[in-house]
């Protein structure tokens, strides 16, 4: 393995002429990290509620 | 074997199933993806020629080849569900779907913007590029086919066919750089080779960037899928038992 490519953080930042192209598609890849994490989970736990509120309804009625 | 492939058919013991090997996938993900980062980050050297640029590929292969394997799952989940009428695999079907196409549209987002710098140009109508954009379109229309139908089973033949039929762009993107000689670059050989133009410390964190991305497309699939067998099996008794003990 190659050292450590860069020797400060703003070095790092900088990614020489590159800024803008390096960091938005590691934004991007971020942005997907996440979204494709929460949607699943906010649809189970929006599922669950619904059928929670369901069930006391019914319980209700009964 | 048959019992085996009933079994596996049950959406119920896919839930069980999955909830013993989930934390698993979650470790073995997460631990891959934040190695590929840093090592893709901060210790791949720089190319000379496209400098730091050589980093917006540890992004951009793994999404790309892994979008590539989402049209085919789903042609093969939609011939079982044909086939043998498994509900499961019309669940995995729809699930696969959105995943798809997020993975089709960060690979073409990311591509574009790695290929201004070093193409100069931010788009092309070149081959792999437009196959790309495609597939991306045909995942539309499953997704869009699936909520135009009402009834349930209708829409899973309807999907299966339009996946299985629309599997055929898939050859046709992975060939397209080597039928098509037009912008996008033929995939690179990984080898131990110190002669040959990638050496391992640019090949392996990809190789370790690419196994994590496809973890975390089980992963996330697995987790939707998991969603959609308790909102088709609502009415039994093990769901209504699942949402029972969920915290309030």
């Amino acid at each position: 393995m190659s050292g450590l490519q860069f020797s400060s953080l703003s070095e790092f930042l900088l990614m020489g002429q590159y800024t803008f192209h390096v960091w938005a598609v590691y934004f991007i890849f971020a942005v997907f990290l996440t979204a494709n994490i929460v949607q699943p989970l906010r649809q189970r736990r929006l599922f669950i509620k619904e059928q929670q509120r369901r069930a006391r309804r019914d319980a209700n009625v009964e | 074997m048959w019992l085996w492939f009933a079994k596996l058919g049950s959406p119920r013991w896919f839930y069980e199933l999955s909830s013993k090997w989930l934390p698993w996938l979650v470790v073995v993900t997460v631990a891959l993806i934040t190695v590929g980062l840093f090592w893709a980050l901060l210790f791949v050297p720089e190319d000379y020629q496209q400098g730091h640029t050589i980093r917006i590929m540890y992004v951009h292969v793994p999404v790309a080849s892994i979008s590539l394997a989402a049209f085919p799952l789903m042609a093969v989940a939609g011939t079982i569900t044909l086939v043998w009428k498994m509900k499961l695999a019309d669940m995995v079907a729809k699930c696969t779907a959105p995943i798809g196409l997020w993975f089709t549209g960060v690979a073409l987002a990311t591509g574009a913007i790695w290929g201004e710098p070093i193409w100069g140009t931010w788009w092309a109508w070149d081959a792999r590029l437009t196959s790309q954009l495609i597939q991306f379109f045909l995942f539309i229309g499953v997704i869009a086919l699936r909520s135009a139908i009402d009834s349930q089973d209708a829409a899973a033949k309807a999907c299966a066919i339009l996946s299985i039929v629309g599997a055929i762009n898939v050859p046709i993107i992975k060939y397209s750089v080597v039928w098509w000689n037009t912008l996008h670059q033929p995939a690179s050989s990984y080898s131990m080779d110190p002669q040959s133009a990638n050496p391992p410390e640019v090949w392996v964190p990809l190789v370790i960037m690419i196994i994590g991305v496809y973890c975390f497309f089980a992963l996330i699939l697995i987790l939707r899928t998991r969603t959609e067998i308790l909102q088709r099996e609502r009415r039994s008794q093990w769901v209504m038992d699942i949402v029972a003990q969920e915290n309030k």
